[in-house]
């Protein structure tokens, strides 16, 4: 049976040895970047191998990466991706059209407007 | 003009091109190792260099290249290397790509190296003959830029700038701001961020690395106000919960560019940091950085241009014809059409005036702003013992928009584990740390379709 935090470390492990970091102990809340002292690259790495010893990519769409913080946040964003209980995705915006962009904007603003997209012809 | 006695006018007295700096006499120009430079002693280190540089016979039309990060001497140089009609070839340690190479390709007359204390040692050189461009731009009589940037073979491509055109949009008096050097000297975006915070009376504030925890220090205890920066810098400055856990609040505006924004970081960026303008900017080492403008800083639909710049989408690709655009490459035919329009190569929505970036129509790899070919890490990998064959790719990556992956075919058996750990060394040890592939996969079947193109796809998870 998969065991998703094994795997997780292990990763850790693997990419943290080729950079020479202590990484004897690995607990839930050491900050991956503060604690660990992993650099973007290491965690691209990381996450990279997850993606395929795990099939599994929880930031694809559904879990921000800017929320992972530590090794907990990590497990448990894979532990959920591969449970299937992920919470609902952030909006979308990838491929937002200018329209819906500026009709944000103006909700943002707090400007009274159309709930519907209405093409208004200007630049 | 401003009112200074005697000697000491005439000692800072610069020419016609730094003369706008003379206004800010008092203020501070650079921050080094804690240390602020005003712009008086910027302006004599501008006139040391110029006594220093032509006993060695580096007068007009000398092309100088000089190796560092921004310090107040490197700063000093290229402004005196303007001023003085010369060619400038900044370069920095950051690539593994050897400079004697970049020195032909330039026909750099000399180098001056600075160490880590900003010492230096300038070395002479016997060039090969100049390139008709460069030969051009010294009859102009006019300073001159080299800028080396990857083409789209991976092949270090030379583009030459008269520096009085790329510099002229920067001399109009603005806003003055204390600002981050993140962007590296030899970068386009780093030389307009030092140009445009020097010519506005503002403050450049050198960082000795572009760590999160670096970066984050300068910006509290020198308050800095402005961070250009990219979007990878800027999702791992939300994953070390930063703007949390540091002092940021004299930073007014971020701007980010050199790879897509993906909007979950945007959208994170803007919870994280609301009083924080941020501003998408867009520009080539062709042609130098555009003028943008957003209807709201939580879009990545943008308008491109400004004074100087004209923008089409042809076939769904963003061209640009700009008039400080290079003078050509050095090395390489121009990549101007015959009206003078560049293809940036990048593939762009459109919505009336608005555009928004979706990525390179290259098969580049994008890592964090930073340009891998497949090619050059194929090389590499069929270097190594024991491979027939190598295809790398990127994998998306959510941290850092993309990431080196490597698939490889034996000759002869072996576990899969040993050829990763062989193939990453013999990496490790030619390549920097972002061409590296993340993972290699050995694969049963061939790379290679039947009329012997390299197949480049990603990895397949495991069963």
């Amino acid at each position: 049976m998969l065991n998703v935090i094994a795997e997780i470390d292990q990763a850790l492990r693997r990419v943290g040895g080729d950079r020479a970091l202590d990484l004897a102990t690995i607990q839930a809340d050491h900050a991956l970047v503060d604690d660990l002292g992993f650099k973007s690259i290491d965690l691209a790495r990381i996450i990279a191998i997850l993606r395929i010893r795990l099939n599994a990519d929880p930031f694809a769409r559904l879990v921000p990466i800017t929320e992972v913080r530590t090794v907990g946040d990590l497990r448990a964003a894979y532990e959920a991706c591969l449970a299937g209980n992920l919470p609902s995705p952030p909006a979308d915006n990838a491929g937002q059209s200018r329209a819906r962009a500026r009709l944000d904007a103006r909700q943002r603003r707090g400007q009274a407007g159309p709930a519907s997209i209405v093409p208004t012809g200007d630049a | 003009m401003t009112d200074v006695p005697g000697d000491a006018a005439s000692a800072l007295q610069p020419g016609p091109l730094l003369e706008p700096l003379l206004q800010f006499q008092g203020r501070e120009a650079l921050i080094w190792r804690d240390r602020p430079i005003l712009f008086d002693e910027l302006l004599a280190g501008v006139r040391a260099w110029r006594e220093i540089l032509l006993p060695h016979g580096l007068g007009r039309g000398a092309c100088v290249a000089f190796r560092g990060e921004f310090s107040p001497q490197t700063v000093m140089l290229l402004l005196a290397l303007f001023e003085a009609d010369c060619i400038a070839v900044p370069l920095t340690r950051a690539g593994a790509e050897p400079v004697d190479a970049r020195l032909a390709i330039a026909a750099a007359d000399a180098l001056i190296d600075f160490g880590n204390d900003d010492q230096w040692q300038l070395r002479r050189l016997s060039p090969p003959r100049p390139p008709p461009l460069l030969l051009q731009l010294r009859a102009s009589a006019h300073p001159g830029l080299i800028l080396f940037s990857s083409g789209s073979t991976g092949e270090v491509k030379a583009s030459l700038h008269d520096a009085t055109r790329l510099l002229e949009r920067h001399r109009q008096a603005r806003r003055s701001y204390r600002c981050i050097g993140f962007l590296l000297l030899d970068h386009i975006g780093g030389l307009n961020t030092l140009a445009s915070t020097l010519f506005g009376g503002g403050t450049l504030i050198a960082v000795a690395d572009r760590s999160v925890a670096t970066v984050c220090d300068a910006i509290a205890r020198h308050r800095a106000e402005v961070l250009p920066t990219t979007p990878t810098f800027l999702t791992m400055l939300l994953i070390a919960d930063a703007p949390r856990r540091r002092d940021l609040s004299s930073l007014s505006l971020i701007t980010y560019g050199t790879e897509p924004m993906p909007q979950t970081v945007l959208s994170a960026l803007r919870t994280a940091l609301p009083r924080v303008r941020l501003k998408q900017t867009y520009g080539l080492t062709e042609v130098g950085i555009l003028a943008t403008r957003t209807d709201d800083a939580g879009s990545l639909w943008m308008r491109v241009g400004g004074a100087g710049f004209e923008t089409q989408v042809r076939d769904g690709v963003l061209w640009i014809r700009a008039r400080g655009a290079m003078l050509g490459y050095l090395n390489a035919p121009s990549p101007f059409d015959a009206d003078g329009w560049l293809c940036t190569g990048d593939v762009v929505e459109q919505d009336g005036d608005y555009i928004r970036i979706c990525g390179r129509r290259s098969e580049v790899i994008n890592v964090g702003g930073e340009k891998v070919f497949p090619t050059e890490v194929e090389n590499i990998i069929l270097a190594t013992d024991n491979i027939a064959e190598a295809a790398v790719m990127g994998m998306p990556s959510p941290v850092t928009g993309q990431v080196v992956v490597a698939c490889v075919r034996l000759v002869a058996d072996e576990p899969a584990h040993q050829v990763e750990a062989r193939v990453l060394a013999q990496c490790r040890r030619h390549l920097p740390e972002f061409k590296v592939p993340a993972l290699v996969e050995v694969a049963a079947h061939a790379l290679h379709s039947p009329r012997f193109k390299t197949l480049r796809k990603t990895p397949s998870a495991a069963p």
